[in-house]
């Protein structure tokens, strides 16, 4: 293992005394790893990136950089920053300078190099990332791609160790965003430590060698790409990953509205665009399901679609029996055979709250 | 440049040319009708006079003699009240005119002294009955009245240079008792104060104010005494103490000739070129006395107040603004209410409360004041410019900057700043010019700036128009260098 670059302890974020956006984070970044911060929207991925250079003010806990507290009041956090580049989701060039004036103004005025040195490596940094040309233009005359790859290119002149990126992409027009991750990619390469968040999953995967995925203010899975993308430890993270959108039904008497459910059913596919035999196999499952079972004492129906593999599950569950439902000779007969002709696999399961179905369509 | 002053010439020539006539006054009980319009002295006793004599009149108050003579001839007003003898100086200047009645009221003049001041009231009555006793007082007024122009003044040894000096007020804009002969005052009223510094072994100075301003600069404490012609009454002893009368004066009546009963026009031979009255105008108000250097002295305190009141008011403005941005809600509303109160006054309004009220028993300089006054009024508007132009930068910017390892501080100088002259520089180039302008009021306060120049040009030439018409240039080619000077800061930043 590595040595640790940075450390951080119990990490908690409150905004003005509110509900925590970060919640008791530990976890700790080796020196020359690519991290790749994954998670549903509001879940504080951009806080914790921002809690460590301490643009956003930690609650509580502790952050160490190279061994150093950086949340200690002596501690010259400014000199830390020069040694940790951000790239912003929205560029944040500065206006007023040409493009190589906002890659001369760091190492001029912070790290004492000469004008000279500082516009030759400038102009070195901008031919890597392909805009040599531009060097003396002016931020607004610049495309959303380009204004991002001068964005690195000036993180790059303050030589630093850390380099953070928040939704370095999100802002982008779609056309732009693979020129951007291009570069990206490239500088992971390098062995500088990267933290990125993203929204970007197959650049996740390929391009990082460890993710995180935040949920509720927590670092709720942290493992290589292909444990986290292939076999996802929480339900959280496979919601996310495969991008499921689900139904929820719950049926406890005889008189709940049927057509109700199945106009919800017919929406919910036409949103995603699921073809119309899917949708009338999906329908006569849920049709024969509530046929056989007892609505009575309970039915609930989950319906999933995954927008990654574009799988359909549904999941009935029979609550308050213990006995197949399948094998039991009162069963309607054909109900069954609808039933197993509308959908892929079928499987029953006996378990504690009851007996459940799962299929495949 | 050319064009604006076509311009200016052109109006002047279409609201010189209204004349009207044939009225055909008799007596005073002429004037005293509907349609009637009579100009005087802002301040003046006329004022009630005209009020009692011609109640149907309308009456204009004008700030100097000059400006109701020019409003006479070029029929915007039928008559003029003044007092006698300053109008006997100009009557030459004005041919059109004259006088209607010339013993219409009689006025005893006399020193105003500040009512605390009574030991100098005293010997300044002891002093002129001696004056009295041994006829010279007869002999200096009579000697100025003659002929103001060719009369100098004495050369007073007496005066001492060191010690307490007596602060005294008067306007330098009044013929033959107070006026400006190359930057210098003098007039009878000056001669005869001189000559009390010399009786009393102390220095005298001068503060110029307008008529307006004399019994306030008095009644404040601004000036110990105080001469320009002032008639005794009862309203004024109200507020100063008066030393006994020196002078009895007529204030008469004045009209064009051509609304005099029985007035048969002449044929006037003698029109002038208009490029040889151009001439004339030149010398007359530029060269004689060497007028120039009054304007020169102008020039300068409105520079100088200009210049000043934009640097202290540029960091007043930071200082609120950075106030109004501060956490602290009470520093914001501090800041608030310092704006809303600033920008709630009138300038001519806070400038003559600072002086006369706030400052009214220190000796501070005027021009100091002028220049605390415009900074706090230029401060409280672009403050709110200022905070509105950082509230603009977008947030990405700081923090762009304080990500690379700059200090909240470097960021602000190195980033924001930069970016907050180049949004900032039109409002603030128009506020500067706008400044200059406004520095023309200053006069109020006894500064001898560019306008008061001009004003004191008028007073001893009688000619409306062409001081005017020199200082409009001035100040249009210094709004003009301002705003060239202002520019070159946003385009050397780049």
């Amino acid at each position: 293992m590595s040595e640790n670059i940075i450390e951080i302890k119990n990490l908690t974020k409150c905004f003005d005394g509110g509900n925590p956006v970060l919640e008791d984070i530990s976890v700790d970044i080796h020196k020359g790893d690519v991290i790749s911060i994954i998670g549903p929207s509001g879940t504080g991925k951009s806080t914790f990136l921002r809690c460590i250079n301490m643009l956003e003010q930690p609650t509580d806990g502790m952050i160490l950089i190279d061994g150093v507290n950086i949340m200690d009041k002596r501690t010259p956090i400014n000199k830390i920053r020069q040694k940790m580049g951000m790239v912003f989701q929205s560029f944040n060039l500065f206006d007023h300078l040409s493009i190589l004036e906002n890659l001369t103004i760091g190492p001029v005025k912070l790290l004492g190099m000469s004008e000279e040195e500082a516009r030759e490596k400038g102009i070195q940094l901008l031919r890597n990332v392909g805009l040599a040309t531009k060097a003396d233009s002016m931020p607004s005359e610049l495309s959303g791609g380009q204004k991002q790859r001068v964005a690195i290119a000036r993180c790059l002149s303050m030589s630093p160790e850390i380099i953070l990126f928040d939704e370095p992409t999100s802002a982008l027009d779609p056309t732009m965003v693979s020129e951007v991750l291009a570069v990206i990619r490239q500088l992971a390469k390098t062995g500088i430590t990267m933290l990125i968040v993203t929204h970007e999953m197959n650049f996740a995967r390929n391009v990082s060698n460890r993710v995180f995925f935040m949920y509720g203010g927590k670092i709720l899975e942290d493992g290589l790409p292909e444990q986290v993308f292939g076999h996802p430890q929480h339900n959280e993270t496979r919601t996310f990953i495969q991008r499921i959108r689900s139904l929820h039904f719950v049926f406890s008497s005889e008189d709940d509205d049927f057509y109700a459910m199945t106009g919800a059913i017919d929406n919910f596919c036409v949103k995603y665009s699921i073809k119309t035999n899917r949708i009338a196999k999906l329908l006569h499952i849920v049709e024969e399901m509530l046929l056989i079972t007892d609505r009575t004492s309970g039915v609930v129906i989950d319906i999933e679609y995954s927008e990654t593999t574009e799988d359909v599950t549904v999941t009935v569950l029979q609550q308050s029996r213990s006995l197949s439902i399948l094998n039991d000779p009162e069963t309607d007969e054909l109900a069954l055979a609808i039933l197993q002709g509308s959908s892929q696999t079928l499987q029953e399961e006996i378990i504690p709250e009851g007996v459940r179905f799962t299929f495949t369509v | 440049m050319r064009k604006t002053l076509v311009f200016f010439l052109a109006v002047i020539v279409l609201t010189s040319c209204t004349g009207n006539g044939g009225r055909n006054f008799k007596d005073v009980k002429d004037l005293n009708e509907e349609g009637i319009v009579v100009g005087t002295l802002i301040g003046s006793l006329n004022v009630d006079r005209i009020g009692k004599d011609m109640p149907k009149a309308e009456m204009k108050a004008y700030d100097n003699d000059v400006d109701a003579l020019m409003a006479l001839t070029s029929g915007k007003i039928d008559a003029v009240a003044t007092d006698g003898f300053s109008y006997s100086q100009m009557a030459g200047d004005y041919p059109e005119l004259t006088v209607f009645e010339d013993k219409w009221h009689a006025d005893k003049l006399g020193m105003i002294f500040n009512k605390k001041e009574t030991e100098l009231r005293t010997h300044f009555n002891q002093f002129l009955a001696i004056l009295r006793k041994d006829g010279s007082l007869k002999r200096i007024i009579d000697r100025w009245l003659s002929s103001s122009n060719t009369v100098s003044m004495p050369d007073l040894k007496g005066i001492p240079r060191k010690g307490e000096p007596i602060i005294a007020v008067t306007t330098g804009t009044a013929t033959a008792t107070s006026f400006m002969k190359k930057d210098e005052l003098c007039g009878y009223d000056i001669e005869i104060m001189q000559r009390f510094a010399a009786y009393e072994k102390r220095p005298i100075e001068f503060l110029t104010v307008n008529f307006g301003g004399l019994l306030a600069a008095v009644s404040s404490g601004k000036a110990d005494m105080g001469a320009n012609a002032i008639t005794i009454t009862k309203e004024r002893a109200k507020q100063v103490d008066f030393s006994d009368p020196y002078f009895i004066s007529y204030s008469i009546l004045v009209t064009r000739c051509a609304d005099v009963a029985g007035y048969k026009a002449k044929t006037n031979g003698s029109e002038k070129s208009f490029i040889g009255g151009i001439v004339t105008s030149f010398k007359k108000n530029l060269i004689t006395e060497d007028r120039w250097k009054i304007l020169m002295d102008g020039l300068w305190q409105t520079l100088l107040i200009t210049i000043f009141a934009i640097i202290i008011g540029t960091l007043i403005a930071a200082g609120v603004s950075w106030m109004s941005l501060c956490k602290k809600r009470w520093i914001r509303s501090t800041a608030h209410a310092y704006i809303s109160l600033l920008e709630g006054i009138p300038i001519l309004v806070l400038l003559m409360l600072i002086f006369y009220v706030v400052f009214a028993s220190v000796g501070i300089s005027p021009t100091i004041v002028a220049i605390v006054t415009f900074s706090m009024n230029f401060g409280a508007y672009m403050s709110e410019t200022f905070t509105s132009t950082i509230q603009g930068i977008d947030r990405g910017q700081k923090e762009a900057g304080v990500a690379i390892g700059f200090t909240e501080s470097q960021t602000f100088l190195y980033i924001i700043l930069p970016q907050m002259v180049q949004r900032l520089m039109p409002t603030y180039r128009g506020r500067c010019v706008s400044l200059l302008k406004d520095t023309s009021i200053v006069g109020y306060i006894a500064i001898l700036d560019l306008t008061k120049a001009s004003d004191i040009i008028r007073s001893r030439t009688f000619e409306a128009f062409f001081s005017l018409i020199i200082i409009t240039i001035i100040y249009f080619v210094l709004a003009w260098l301002l705003s060239k000077v202002l520019g070159l800061i946003n385009t050397t930043k780049k």
